[in-house]
């Protein structure tokens, strides 16, 4: 779980863009199983599963966050991702399987609730917040609720998109503000949650540091022997991290001298600086600071 | 009312597949292996070759001897009195493969030569 001191000191409510899929059938759970980077097969009612979707080169296609709702299977991934993810979902089903793939994005949208305290709004609407947990979505209304897998203080919910509004305002009338998404690029920067900028085709799971999400004894999924070959040699190229400037951190790719490029996914200014999230070379990662070759200055922290 | 009661959920996703008439070539230690497992009953049992999502490369080969579904939506080729099919989905991966039959303990079985595959998985089980 990443450090959450810098939250706002109030819940936020973000309402973010996502697709989200539905795949219905007996054999859903079997059926994703064998396409997703983790174990899917022995979810209980109400499970959550935080995985990806990878190519057979290892890269990311989507994040995928399951909910088990047992003939049932919600999957919430990044923002515009969601055709390609169904048409990957859909075109593998086997022959003599009755599975049925449906587009849900505009049907059930997913509200972030985010900050120092975002337990106490929940519990102004009756919720037992003893109750949430990372691996398990807990029924609330017509709304999901789970904890992020990367963040305690980050609460997801999924909610029909009829519904999304007054949720959000009785989140609000229990102590929670609403957020803009520029607010929600601050809070996502200084907490690692990760989003399209950083799941996406140009990045590995390994890089991301995101090894819990990538089961290597699962058996063959699209990807898992790149995964594995990385895993085993314990030498990635890049990695993740945080960087700070007084400087612009425009989105993009800059050189370093004596480090080499450096790719910077997302930024935002925040407290009189910029932050931004960042790939670099593995090799500079333990580097406090370092000077692009336009002169400005970054600090760099780990996530 | 649950989350999955409300509007706005799409009619089903229907994959985007090409299909298109199969051509399969088998050598002589495929058929011969195909006919083993058949177990003399060539005419209710029908072979069916797939491909599902899975393995390292994106998809899975399967194949398997069933009850013949007499079913339009699979190809029906015949191997020297055998009934092979394939689903009209799986047409276009599976088009113009070649299956061989190693007789092996050690990676043995039966073994695809895909033309349609950017790679394949080095167990051989998959392609993409």
């Amino acid at each position: 779980m990443n450090d959450t001191v810098h939250l706002h000191p109030l819940a936020q409510v973000f309402v973010i863009p996502s697709s989200v899929s539905v795949i219905e059938g007996g054999a859903c759970l079997e059926h994703l199983n064998r396409i997703l980077s983790v174990e899917t097969l022995e979810l209980p009612p109400l499970a959550r599963k935080d995985g990806l979707i990878c190519n057979a080169n290892g890269r990311i296609l989507d994040s995928a966050t399951i909910c088990n709702l047992g003939s049932q299977v919600i999957i919430l991934g990044n923002n515009g991702t969601g055709d390609e993810t169904r048409q990957t979902i859909a075109s593998g089903i086997p022959w003599d399987e009755e599975l049925v793939v449906k587009d849900a994005d505009t049907a059930i949208s997913h509200i972030i609730l985010a900050g120092k305290a975002p337990s106490r709004c929940l519990a102004g609407l009756g919720i037992d917040t003893g109750e949430l947990m990372v691996e398990k979505w807990l029924e609330f209304g017509n709304s999901l609720i789970s904890v992020n897998w990367r963040c305690a203080n980050a609460i997801q919910i999924l909610v029909p998109t009829s519904h999304c509004e007054s949720l959000v305002s009785a989140l609000v009338e229990n102590g929670a503000v609403t957020a803009d998404m520029n607010q929600w690029s601050r809070v996502r920067i200084l907490s690692g949650l990760l989003d399209e900028h950083e799941l996406n085709p140009l990045n590995l799971p390994l890089e991301l540091g995101l090894e819990n999400l990538v089961a290597l004894n699962k058996g063959c999924y699209p990807g898992q022997e790149i995964h594995a070959r990385m895993e085993s040699r314990g030498a990635l190229a890049r990695s993740l991290v945080r960087l700070r400037s007084n400087d612009l951190l425009p989105e993009g790719k800059k050189k370093v001298e004596h480090i080499g490029t450096v790719t910077i996914t997302d930024s935002c200014s925040y407290g009189g600086e910029n932050i931004a999230l960042a790939m670099i070379p593995n090799a500079a990662a333990e580097i406090e600071e370092f000077t692009f070759d336009d002169g400005s200055v970054a600090s760099v922290e780990s996530i | 009312m649950g989350i999955m009661d409300g509007d706005g959920f799409s009619l089903p996703v229907v994959a985007q597949v090409e299909v298109v008439d199969v051509d399969i070539s088998f050598t002589d230690s495929a058929k011969a292996a195909m006919r083993a497992e058949f177990q003399g009953d060539e005419v209710s049992r029908v072979l069916i070759i797939s491909a599902q999502s899975g393995g390292c490369s994106g998809y899975l080969y399967d194949m398997r001897i069933v009850e013949d579904p007499k079913d339009e939506i699979f190809q029906r080729l015949d191997v020297e009195g055998m009934d092979v099919l394939v689903h009209n989905k799986d047409s276009a991966l599976l088009n113009g493969i070649t299956i061989d039959f190693k007789d092996s303990l050690m990676g043995g079985g039966f073994q695809i030569e895909n033309p349609n595959a950017d790679r394949a998985c080095g167990c051989g089980q998959s392609f993409g």
